[in-house]
């Protein structure tokens, strides 16, 4: 990022801090495969995500979450549309600044195997910033690693960690360099209600307490009510976008656009605690 | 299974084919070794068939017995100049002819720089009348007149002469200026063999080599009458050929001609043949590596065809039909390739100075056999265990997650202590023929099997040492790139076994080239150590550029007649039988003894030895216990030209490898003997005189300083370590096609981490240099290891010769690791650009 903005940044703030929103996503388009087997995963999708909003999409097995999630990311680029991170507009970026911007404005956290094995955890955290090559600031990494709750197993490695502590490490290395968004595609999908609950915790007080910008794929109704927006998605296109409520509503709204035979909603309804 | 089995070798085509490309690699080194000794072999027979085409029998000088007839030559020898006509007068004896030859030398059309110096020596040859002998001249007519010569066709060109052309031969005495009239071949073949060849007329030829009618033909060729057969001719030139010749068919003269030529090279294939097997034994732990890596990366897919209820047989059954399918591969690919190693082979030996002939390329039966099976045993052999341990996988791991690499491995102690107990029996091994217990063939083994063993053990004891060394290489790297230094050391040491088997392939390679280095070195200095206790003479004269072929005996007064000298004498070496045991000849002028040119020290308490006198000889002292000679004890010796001679022995002296060994005679001694021409020439007085003196009559001479002479001669060894290298270049080359594979799987194993850590934000160029050091780590612990090996293999063998002088060439040691690392970026370079390539999408998509 450039050292003008820098400096304009807080100005930015002040004067727009509602209505400038950290992504914007304008009209992606993106198809896979041609002719007979062609599938469109997103079909017109136009969505913004504010500073300090914690927003979930949702939406069927195949519905297009992972894809926009990749778009707005900067990991995959859309057929059409313009995605905006931070004031960037990624479409016009070479690889080497895109990976700059994902390495300095955006975290991330994955479903599974967020960490190098070869690391220790606090390493891991690190690592972003390693690879920046900027020092941490000390203060701020122990704060994280308190929030995180890991104080006695940051020189642990991933392996000797369970599934939640590791997911929890994973969301502080995304935290770590104070990126502008983290995306976090089902960062729940494979841990238990407990861990679940751990990670989530810990996404919504960096909301609270940091003023991160958090957007959350998932298909669970219960990690979504963690959420202050619910985003829907059906066939690549946006069904539903407005406040989250509790996990009850997020069933219901699931249970509106999805169809009676279709087992997704079915699955997603199941929660032990719902 | 059959559609499975398919379907994975094409999946990894690619992986299947860098893995034959080890075995590609040890089987075409095989074959081109094979098939280029066939080829020479068929060549030498070839030339041996048409030198004596239509001749009927062939007289020779008597190859005296217990003479190395192959070892010496026979241009010292000749039949008496009667014999011609003795032989003509035989019954069925159409024709006699005479051939005179002998060594020369030929110059450039300058007339100044040699022709051929470093090869093996010319040869001047009589001309034969037409339809006696295989030559034919390519162009121009052969020679008629007393100033008219014939090049052999190659030789004309090197020379960058042409028919018309004068050129200069020096034959014994001075150089005489000749007209090029041709240029010749032996029949379809076009040369000579390796060694240049000179035809003059007859008069013209033993004028050149100064033959006296006592010693003068070389051969005498008789032609037949019609209706006789060739073995009854023969008998009848036997009965007047007289004692000093031996009468063979010319059929048989042919065959024993290329016979004692191939005898003369026969080192040649064991050599090649020893690097090509250490290449194969390279690549197998190439091969061993690949499939290690594969089956672990295959256990999910094994565990699943067993729960899908395929016997463990089955599995056995499709590994085994995948390593089959490598090695037939590798071995039919490699035998495709030796057609072009063979050639290159021949032209490394040309390289060095030998052209040896290649007609028709031989592509034999035993080679493909050959190919084949050690092809096929190295695969089998390699990926047995690998094959074993994947096939024990229970179906259970099926259901379990999806095994990420792990992020530290074990190393598992097993190995390590076959290892250190494997090593302890390569050393006892190692120790047994060194200490000379064993010996000759059985002493051989013990060494080459105790080598092989200690490079197994360090093999197996490598892994311990992968971590406590990367880590010590990996701290500078972090220091100098930051964290692709970091991880590159962490993903070197995590899975230990693998990076040691990967860098022991490198390991083998170096340490065998470390070895040809200290050794080659300590050689050096041996060397340097004994020729500056010998020849105290401030000028030495040796042939241009430190030939091999000597210089005329004449040099030797041109030299003392120069102003400013005093005293001048030749030093020359040559062979001698005693008793039916070889020895070698040392000859000094008596006058370069007296004057104290050369010193010799004697071991019986007398001093400095003097010229020991006509007839006489000093003993060296290992020569003197293997003869039990002493003093005033008398020796029947007999010569290269197999006459017997009296030797009494006035002393002993110390001998040493290079300079002075076995018998140590003077000139006029070693004259009776058959030995006249000098190799160098030793004389006081200032090089600049000497040189100007030489320069007239002696061209392709050279005058030097001891000091420079010394260094000369020392720098041979260098010549021969060069070769050392090109061979063991190749088991190099396999060593790096190993890191290649390794690399290239262990990437495809990391594919999510790298992922994760483009998506975090490291720049592709972070990824590549990640990759690139891992590769430095690797090839620098298979550095640092084979230097070590490689230094105590040849302090052990050169404690064993007497007087080595072990020097260690540290400039030289480190320049190689330097270079062992550099070379391991530039195998890593393609699986970098892979590991920089890959998507974050791509690599998380596996979820
Ligand atoms: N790499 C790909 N190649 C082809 N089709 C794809 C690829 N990635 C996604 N798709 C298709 O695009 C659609 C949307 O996929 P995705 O975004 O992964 O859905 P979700 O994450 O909501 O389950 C699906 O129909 C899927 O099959
Ligand atoms: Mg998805």
């Amino acid at each position: 990022m450039t050292p003008a903005r820098d400096v304009l940044q807080p100005l930015l703030c002040v004067n727009a801090h509602v209505s400038t929103p950290i992504v914007q996503a304008d009209a992606l388009r993106k198809t896979y495969g041609r002719g007979e087997t062609v599938v469109t995963a997103l079909d017109g999708v136009s969505v913004d995500f504010a500073a300090g909003e914690l927003a979930a999409i949702m939406g069927p097995s195949g519905s297009g979450k992972s894809t926009l999630m990749h778009c707005v990311a900067g990991l995959d680029r859309p057929d059409s549309g313009t995605v905006t991170i931070d004031g960037v507009e990624t479409g016009s970026l070479d690889d080497k600044r895109l990976t700059e911007l994902r390495r300095d404005r955006i975290g991330f956290v994955f479903q599974a195997f967020n960490l190098l094995p070869v690391l220790t955890a606090e390493e891991n955290i690190l690592l972003p910033l390693t690879i920046a090559g900027r020092k941490p600031d000390p203060e701020w990494l122990e704060s994280l690693i308190a929030t995180v709750g890991l104080g006695d197993r940051r020189d642990h490695r991933p392996s000797e960690l369970s599934g939640g502590q590791q997911q929890r490490v994973a969301v502080a290395r995304a935290l770590a360099s104070r990126p502008a968004v983290i995306f976090a595609d089902e960062p729940t999908g494979n841990l238990d209600s407990r861990s679940s609950e751990e990670v989530l915790e810990l996404l919504r007080r960096s909301v609270d307490e940091f003023g991160q910008t958090v957007v959350m794929v998932t298909h669970d109704a219960h990690s979504a009510s963690y959420a202050d927006r619910l985003v829907l998605l059906k066939d690549g296109a946006i069904v539903h976008d407005g406040p989250a409520g509790g996990s009850d509503a997020v069933h219901e709204r699931l249970r509106q656009i999805t169809d009676p035979e279709a087992d997704a909603a079915g699955t997603v309804a199941r929660d032990p605690r719902t | 299974m059959r559609v499975l089995l398919l379907r994975s070798l094409r999946e990894r085509f690619r992986r299947t084919v860098l893995t034959s490309l080890a075995v590609v690699i040890g089987v075409a080194l095989i074959s081109g070794t094979l098939i280029f000794t066939d080829t020479i072999s068929r060549s030498f027979d070839e030339i041996g068939e048409v030198s004596y085409r239509g001749v009927a029998v062939a007289v020779t000088p008597a190859v005296p017995i217990g003479t190395p007839s192959s070892e010496g030559s026979d241009d010292d020898r000749g039949l008496p100049k009667d014999t011609v006509d003795r032989v003509a007068g035989a019954p069925g004896v159409r024709i006699a002819v005479g051939q005179v030859s002998g060594p020369a030398i030929i110059y450039r059309k300058d007339g100044r720089t040699r022709v051929g110096g470093q090869g093996p020596p010319t040869q001047l040859i009589s001309a034969l009348p037409p339809g006696v002998g295989g030559v034919t001249y390519t162009s121009g007519r052969g020679p008629t007149g007393p100033d008219e010569v014939v090049f052999d066709t190659a030789t004309a060109e090197r020379a960058g002469v042409r028919v018309g052309d004068t050129v200069v031969v020096q034959g014994e005495g001075p150089r005489r200026r000749l007209r090029l009239v041709g240029t010749a071949g032996l029949g379809e073949i076009g040369s000579f063999g390796p060694r240049p060849t000179v035809i003059a007329t007859q008069a013209t030829a033993a004028d050149l080599l100064g033959r006296e009618d006592r010693r003068y033909w070389s051969q005498v060729l008789a032609l037949s009458a019609a209706g006789t057969r060739d073995e009854q001719v023969a008998a009848d030139v036997r009965r007047v050929a007289g004692d000093g010749a031996t009468v063979r068919t010319g059929e048989d003269q042919g065959a024993r001609q290329s016979k004692e030529i191939k005898d003369r090279i026969s080192f040649l294939p064991t050599i090649l043949l020893v690097f090509a097997g250490i290449a194969t034994f390279v690549g197998a732990f190439l091969i061993f590596n690949t499939f290690t890596i594969t089956m672990a990366q295959r256990q999910r897919e094994f565990a699943l065809l067993r729960a899908l209820g395929a016997a463990r047989g089955q599995v056995r059954a499709m590994v085994a039909a995948e390593a089959f399918t490598v090695g037939l591969l590798g071995a039919t690919l490699g035998l495709v390739a030796g057609f072009v190693v063979a050639p290159a082979l021949r032209a490394l030996i040309k390289a060095f100075g030998v052209d040896l002939p290649a007609t028709a390329t031989v592509f034999s039966g035993r080679t493909i056999l050959v190919g084949f099976v050690v092809g096929m045993a190295v695969t089998a052999a390699a990926s047995l265990l690998p094959a074993r341990r994947a096939t024990r996988v229970a179906p259970v791991e099926a259901l379990r997650d999806a095994a990420a690499p792990p992020g530290r491995g074990a190393v598992p102690r097993g190995p390590v202590i076959a290892g250190a107990v494997i090593g302890v029996v390569g050393v006892v091994g190692l120790g047994l023929s060194l200490a000379g217990t064993v010996t000759d063939d059985t002493g051989t083994a013990f060494a080459g099997g105790g080598a092989g063993l200690l490079f197994l053990a360090a093999t197996l004891i490598s892994p311990v040492l992968v971590g406590p060394i990367a880590r010590l290489l990996g701290r500078p790297l972090q220091r100098l790139f930051g964290l692709p230094g970091r991880l590159a050391q962490d993903n070197a040491a995590r899975q230990p076994g693998r990076t040691a088997i990967t860098s022991s392939a490198l390991m083998i390679g170096l340490a065998l080239v470390v070895f040809a280095t200290v050794f080659a070195a300590g050689l050096r200095e041996t060397l340097r150590g004994d020729i500056e206790r010998v020849v105290a003479a401030p000028v030495v004269v040796q042939a241009s550029g430190g030939s091999f072929s000597g210089v005329p005996t004449s040099v030797v007064g041109a030299v003392r007649r120069a102003p400013g000298v005093q005293s001048a004498g030749g030093v020359g070496f040559s062979r001698v039988a005693v008793g039916g045991r070889r020895a070698s000849l040392t000859i000094f002028d008596a006058e370069a003894l007296r004057t104290g040119l050369v010193r010799l020290q004697r071991t019986d308490g007398g001093g400095r030895a003097g010229d020991p006198g006509v007839g006489r000889a000093y003993v060296t002292d290992t020569v003197a216990d293997s003869l039990g000679a002493r003093a005033g004890r008398t020796l029947i010796a007999r010569g290269t030209n197999g006459e017997d001679h009296l030797l009494r022995i006035v002393g002993i002296v110390q001998g040493s490898a290079s300079a002075v060994s076995g018998v140590v005679v003077n000139g006029e001694t070693a004259a009776e003997f058959g030995t006249t021409q000098p190799f160098f020439v030793v004389a006081d007085g200032s090089r600049e005189a000497v040189q100007r003196a030489l320069s007239r009559d002696y061209p392709a001479t050279e005058a030097l300083t001891r000091g420079d002479w010394i260094t000369d001669q020392t720098g041979q060894v260098n010549q021969l370590l060069g070769l050392v290298y090109a061979l063991l270049g190749l088991s190099v080359l396999v060593a790096l096609f190993g890191i290649v594979n390794t690399l290239t799987l262990s990437i495809q194993e990391r594919i999510r981490e790298l992922g994760l850590l483009r998506a975090v934000g490291a720049t592709r160029a972070q990824v590549r240099r990640m990759v690139l050091l891992e590769a430095v780590i690797t090839a620098l612990l298979g550095a640092l290891l084979g230097a070590g090996l490689g230094f105590v293999l040849a302090a052990a063998v050169g404690a064993t010769l007497d007087g080595f002088a072990l020097s260690i060439p540290i400039g030289q040691i480190a320049l190689l690791i330097v270079l062992t690392g550099a070379l391991g970026v530039v195998a890593a370079i393609r699986p970098a650009r892979r590991a920089a390539k890959v998507e974050v999408l791509e690599a998380i998509a596996g979820e």
